[in-house]
């Protein structure tokens, strides 16, 4: 008996495409907003893994109160004015949509004031350009402020997974490589969005038959293990059980230990601190 | 519930640097003919004692040498030889994952198996393949094989060996083990077969290695998970758990048997590595004549002797219980010595765990052989 590991298709907008995709989960990408209600009215519900929009900053984005209830992820570049969202804020707190920007200072800042009005951000963890110390802080804002607060990703993820050593938060970002299949318009497959952007393909949804999907899952969780290999460098962080490697091509000089150390140590205050009701 | 450790095979594909049975003369695996007979007698003892449990412990010698087909058979024999007494038969198993494949965990799962025990050393040359003990290869393969259950859904944990090696890098070895699993007990290594690598270590390095390796569990040890010794001193301080290890619980002599492939019967892996216990052979002994046996006076007798003796007034008696009969055994020829690993043990205690946690254990609720 094998207990297959869960297969998300990440594709565009394209019908075409969705037809190819059988049963399975589907996250659907878009650059374009007005495709939200489209997309949502093509996919049921369950099969809906997520709608991911790339746009530019939340203030220019006209968010619909019809989307309030949808699975929607924003990837923004920035989150742009705060003030022009203000308008908006009654939406925004109550929709199921989470918008994610890069953890630049000012987006760190930017999700940190959204966060306390309620709206529910994340952060791209990605190494490039990343402010550690900043992300450092708001963790810190995050588990310890008593002030009421909206979650931040991918800090709850890690709250909820860090014992769990199969976790990988990358799958906020739709990237857990062996679970998420990332899809071309012309139905080809690749292992990750950079696989696919370079043209690495494994098969075509016309004859996903043939993909050796569970060949696939084991070597991703291979690869996610390759550094406990040598034992030295990531293998011995103690910030893995938050990173993984899962972020940084130079290990040695990645910056991440204190903040994922300090991850690790609010994700367990925050678990104490639910189990005493606190 | 009986333990009996079950070694079909003594065949191993690696050169573990403190592995006794590489060093032993090399026997045939255990035939289908004995195999049958170790399950008719396992039926015969559950018949006779309706509310009884056995639990098979596959060891090696590599399991996995002995491929799906063997093990396929094992289960199909069991249900034959067993019919009314098959379910109270548990199987579980230890192996260096090197060699597994698709179809090794479909014939573990055909054994009930949903839990795999392993070792992992990640130092060079520890662990490894020939006589250079290539441990590269060997790594490769047994992360494979830990990807491999995990996909299929099983579980598995880990037993790290401290040796002369490790002294000098705990931190690193405690992050290293505690990233790849949360399922860790740490054992130290045992030199009676022999220590011509030079990797024995005292009880007292021991005990300073695990003290370094218990600053960094205690504070964060949510995260870490269990980790033994640590997680088991602590349940047995805060609750009174009693589910010490083999070698700490003082239960082996009431509950504890071995069979190896030609069908000789010992009292356990060690016993039978190092020819210090024969019990004869499951071909003309019953299991319930192997636990009803004259010689098993003597570890019914070994708590009270040690209580009188090199134990009397030591408060870490019910933790303890003057550690593997075994280590008494080999060093002193009886079973009436404590180990030589239980000054580690109160050193650890008391140096460590106790300032530490700030606990304190008076003794008492102690059992034993």
């Amino acid at each position: 008996m094998t207990t297959a590991t869960k297969r998300v298709f990440v594709v565009p907008f394209n019908e075409a495409v969705l037809g190819k995709t059988g049963s399975h989960p589907v996250a659907v990408r878009t650059n374009d907003p007005g495709e939200i209600s489209r997309i949502a009215a093509s996919v049921s519900a369950d099969r809906l893994h997520c709608i991911e929009v790339s746009s530019d900053s939340l203030a220019g984005l006209d968010f619909k109160k019809e989307w309030l209830a949808l699975p929607l992820v924003f990837r923004l570049k920035r989150a742009g004015r705060l003030l022009d969202s203000i308008p908006a804020l009654e939406t925004l707190r109550g929709a199921a949509a989470r918008f994610y920007f890069p953890a630049t200072p000012e987006n760190i800042t930017a999700a940190r004031v959204l966060s306390s009005l309620m709206v529910k951000t994340g952060l791209l963890l990605d190494g490039e350009g990343a402010d550690w110390d900043a992300l450092e802080d708001l963790v810190v804002y995050d588990s310890c402020g008593k002030v009421p607060h909206s979650s931040v990703e991918p800090f709850r993820y890690v709250y909820a997974e860090y014992k769990n050593r199969q976790a990988d938060y990358n799958e906020l970002y739709l990237e857990k490589e062996g679970t998420f299949y990332h899809c071309d318009a012309q139905g080809n497959v690749a292992l990750s969005g950079a696989a696919l952007a370079g043209g690495d393909f494994i098969g075509t949804l016309d004859k996903a038959d043939a993909i050796d999907f569970s060949a696939c899952s084991l070597a991703a969780r291979e690869k996610r293990r390759a550094p406990l290999l040598k034992f030295e460098g990531c293998a011995v962080c103690p910030g893995w059980l938050a990173c993984g490697y899962r972020n940084s091509a130079k290990p040695e000089t990645c910056g991440m230990k204190p903040f994922m150390t300090a991850l690790l140590d609010a994700a367990e205050q925050v678990n104490k601190n639910a189990d005493h009701n606190i | 519930m009986p333990t009996i450790i079950f070694k079909a095979t003594e065949r191993c594909n690696a050169n573990c640097a403190y592995c006794d049975v590489v060093r032993k003369k090399c026997v045939p695996d255990m035939s289908m003919d004995m195999l049958r007979l170790v399950f008719s007698r396992a039926d015969a003892f559950l018949k006779e004692r309706p509310a009884e449990h056995i639990n098979l412990t596959w060891h090696g010698g590599e399991v996995m040498m002995l491929g799906a087909d063997y093990l396929n058979a094992a289960a199909r024999l069991q249900a034959e030889c067993c019919p009314s007494t098959k379910d109270r038969i548990f199987h579980s198993v230890q192996s260096n994952l090197t060699l597994l494949d698709a179809g090794l965990v479909a014939a573990l799962r055909n054994l009930g198996i949903n839990n795999v025990g392993t070792s992992y050393d990640p130092q060079d040359n520890v662990r490894g393949f020939g006589s250079s003990r290539d441990s590269d290869s060997y790594n490769k393969r047994f992360f494979r094989g830990v990807s491999l259950l995990e996909e299929n859904g099983m579980q598995w944990g880990l037993i790290y060996v401290v040796t002369k090696k490790s002294l000098a890098v705990p931190g690193e070895l405690f992050h290293f083990l505690t990233n790849m699993t949360n399922a860790l007990m740490i054992n130290p290594i045992l030199t009676h077969g022999g220590d011509e690598l030079g990797l024995g270590i005292t009880a007292a390095e021991y005990a300073d290695f695990l003290g370094e390796m218990f600053k960094l569990w205690w504070p964060a040890r949510d995260r870490y998970g269990m980790v033994r010794p640590f997680s088991e001193y602590y349940g047995y301080y805060t609750r009174r758990e009693t589910g010490l290890v083999c070698t700490r619980g003082g239960q082996c002599g009431n509950n504890h048997m071995y069979i190896g492939p030609q069908g000789q019967l010992s009292h356990c892996s060690c016993s039978a590595d190092w020819s210090l216990v024969d019990y004869g052979n499951i071909a003309d002994t019953t299991i319930g004549e192997v636990f009803g046996r004259q010689k098993r006076k003597d570890w019914a007798e070994r708590g009270a002797v040690l209580e009188a003796g090199d134990c009397k007034d030591c408060r870490f008696w019910g933790i303890c219980h003057g550690g593997c009969p075994m280590d008494s055994l080999a060093v002193h020829g009886d079973l009436r010595h404590k180990s030589e690993w239980c000054d580690g043990t109160k050193l650890f205690l008391t140096k460590y765990f106790e300032p530490i946690t700030g606990l304190h254990y008076e003794g008492g609720s102690g059992h034993g052989n």
